[in-house]
Order: structure tokens, then sequence, then C-alpha cells
């Protein structure tokens, strides 16, 4: 039987190495990978599973990005209306700090001013009408028309 | 009338040797040239160009046989058995091309040799088993006592376990090697037949035909015996890797 004869094994054995390896090599190297390329990228196009992951990383990318701003913007806003909250508070104190501190002596003498204004007029109208004659409605105008006149020119 | 063995006659066509050993290129080495020169040169049409996104014919038929490799070895042994793929891919091909290309007519059939399908079986289990030892070390003997068995029967259950594990080198090797003799014997009797009917004469010339027919019949059922046993040798190898990976 011709496929005991032992004289042949060891070529047989060799070449079937020799062309086996050669066959794995080629494949394994260079075709194998051809193939699985192409049929990866058929199945990207055709919205295989990489397709959804895909789209789905980026809704939720974009739904992220979007809570983000929303954030930031309130952020914003409240710490702008806290800033002039702020700084209206600041200026109210220190005006009533100042009117309390540097012009108190001017507010002190304005006052006086006032107070010395009024006395003098009161004093002044007092005077006036022990002078003036008692009338009725005439007698009142000219009697006011002539303390205008004397306010006038203090 | 020849024998119907001699169709299994090694021819050197080159005589190479080196002393007493011969390196020889024999008509079996011819045919494997030429089967893998078909098979590389037709993947090379196949994937010009990186391979178009709508597949033709031929790209078509390639990853058919793609898919149904990567399908084969994904349900047999799952997700680890990725990095097996171009060599469950290379023993699929290589053999099934082997074996179709035996089948034409005064040509040689390259599996039909002991030594062939010895040496792929043997180098095939030294294969898993190294790969079984490199993952789970020396608990990889755990494999020869299956879960479950009671610990009496232990010494006689791992003996038997060991042959049967051993006996897989032998057995893939001759499954392979007698469907493919046998087959082609078969053939070569019965047209044997044929031919010795019709050189009588006579109304024996009319009754050729028969063994003519079955032949005809016989030569159908060895193309599919060939892709069937290429297949089996190639999803026992995927079980084999399957029990060195995954123990049970």
């Amino acid at each position: 039987m011709p496929q005991l004869d032992k004289v042949t094994f060891l070529s047989q054995f060799f070449w079937l190495s020799f062309f086996f390896l050669g066959f794995y090599l080629l494949l394994a190297k260079t075709f194998l990978p051809k193939m699985s390329r192409v049929l990866k990228v058929r199945s990207r196009y055709l919205g295989g599973v990489t397709q959804s992951a895909w789209q789905e990383e980026n809704k939720k990318v974009s739904l992220s990005q979007s809570e983000l701003s929303a954030d930031g913007f309130k952020n914003f806003r409240s710490f702008f209306t806290e800033n002039f909250q702020n700084t209206g508070e600041w200026a109210q104190a220190s005006l009533s700090n100042m009117n309390k501190k540097e012009l108190l002596d001017t507010n002190k003498k304005y006052m006086a001013t006032l107070g010395h204004q009024s006395i003098v007029t009161n004093k002044t109208l007092n005077n006036l009408v022990t002078l003036l004659p008692p009338s009725k409605v005439d007698g009142e105008m000219y009697e006011k028309m002539y303390i205008a006149t004397l306010f006038s020119s203090i | 009338m020849y024998s119907p063995l001699e169709q299994f006659s090694i021819i050197s066509l080159i005589p190479i040797h080196f002393g007493n050993f011969y390196f020889s290129f024999t008509n079996s080495s011819l045919i494997m040239l030429i089967a893998t020169g078909l098979f590389l040169s037709f993947f090379n049409f196949v994937t010009t160009n990186g391979g178009r996104l709508i597949p033709g014919y031929k790209q078509s038929l390639m990853e058919l046989l793609f898919e149904f490799i990567s399908n084969l070895i994904e349900e047999q042994i799952g997700k680890q058995g990725k990095k097996f793929f171009p060599l469950i891919f290379t023993i699929f091909s290589f053999i099934l091309i082997c074996n179709l290309i035996g089948m034409i007519p005064y040509s040689f059939t390259v599996t039909s040799h002991l030594v062939i399908t010895f040496g792929l079986s043997v180098s095939i289990f030294i294969g898993v088993t190294i790969v079984g030892f490199q993952k789970h070390g020396l608990h990889f003997f755990s494999f020869l006592l299956p879960p479950g068995a009671p610990l009496i029967l232990a010494p006689l259950l791992v003996v038997l376990e060991l042959v049967s594990y051993s006996f897989r080198a032998i057995s893939l090797g001759v499954r392979l090697f007698a469907n493919m003799m046998a087959g082609h014997t078969l053939v070569k009797i019965l047209a044997g037949f044929g031919w010795t009917m019709m050189s009588v004469g006579g109304i024996m010339y009319a009754v050729s035909l028969i063994p003519m027919g079955i032949v005809f019949a016989l030569t159908g059922l060895e193309l599919g015996v060939a892709c069937l046993q290429a297949y089996v040798f190639t999803i026992l190898t995927c079980i084999y890797l399957n029990d060195a990976i995954h123990l049970h």
C-alpha cells in the first residue's frame, strides 16, 4: 500500500509543513486582514453595532453640553445680580457713613442756618404783624406781597 | 488492469536528497502547490483595491467562507477564540481545497496519505495541549477528572480520560485519511468494473453502464464527503481548543 511506504514520509511531511506554513502566513498577514476590513466597513456603513453606539454617545455628549451651558448661564446671572446688589448696598452704606462722619459738620451748619433763617423770618413776620394795620382781603394781599419781597431780599 | 491502490503512489518529480534523507518534490507537493496557489490567487482577485463594498459573486463566496468560520469559532470557543481564527481558517481551506482537487479525474488526493493527515492532526493536538498548559499551568490536569464524578472512581477515570484524550490525535487524522482513501478506492474499483465489462464486449457493453451510473452517483457523494470531512476536522479542532481554553 503506497500510504505505508516509509521512504516518502519525510518528503511529504516536509512539503506539507512548507506549504501549510506559507499558506497560513500569507492568509494571516495579508488576505484575512483585507477581508475583515471590508466586512467592518460595510457593517459600520449599514448602521451596525458601532454606528448606534456612536450615535448614543453623541446624544449623551450633546445633552451634557446643554446641561453645562444652562448651568453656566444660571451662575452668570446670579453672579451679576449679586454683584449689583452688593454694590448698591455698599454705596448706600458708604453714603450713610460719610453723612455720619465727614459731612457731619456741614450737615450741622446747614441745619443751623436753616434754623437760623426760619427763626429770623418768624421774628420779622411777628414784628411786621404788629406794624401793619388789620385789614381784610386787600390788606392781606398787600401784606403777603410785602412779606414776599422781604423774603426775597434775605 | 492496475491495482486500485496505484492511484496513491508517490512519484518524485524533482529528486532532492541529503544523504539518506529525501526531500524530493513529489506529485503530492505539486498538488499542494497548485491547491494553495489557486486559493490564494482567487483570494487575491477578490481583495484587489481593498474589495468592493457591494460584493460581486466571488467576493460574496469568500465572505461566506470567512463568516462561516468566524461563526464556528464564536459558537464553539467564544470571545477568546478570535486569536485562533487564521489557524482554523487555513486548516479548513487547506483540507477543503486539497480534497476537492483530488476529485478531479487523473489528479492526486493529498489528504489520502496517512502521513499528511497524521502530521496535521498530531501537530494540532500538540499545539492545543500547549495552549492548555500555557493558560492553566498544571491545573490543566484537572480536565482529566470530569466534575461531579465520585472520588472513588478517580484513578480509573483519570486513566480512561487520559487514554481518550491522547486518542484524539490519532482519531482526527485517521478519520480524514480513511474517508478519502476509501472513497477514492471505491470509485476506482467500480470504474475498473465498468472498464472490464466494456472491454469484454457484447451484452456487457450495455451492462457496463450500471457501474458507470454508480460511479457517477458516488462522485457526487465523494464531493459531499470532501466538504464534510474538512468541516468535521475543523469543528473537532475548535472543540478541542474549547476544551483546552475552558476546562470542561
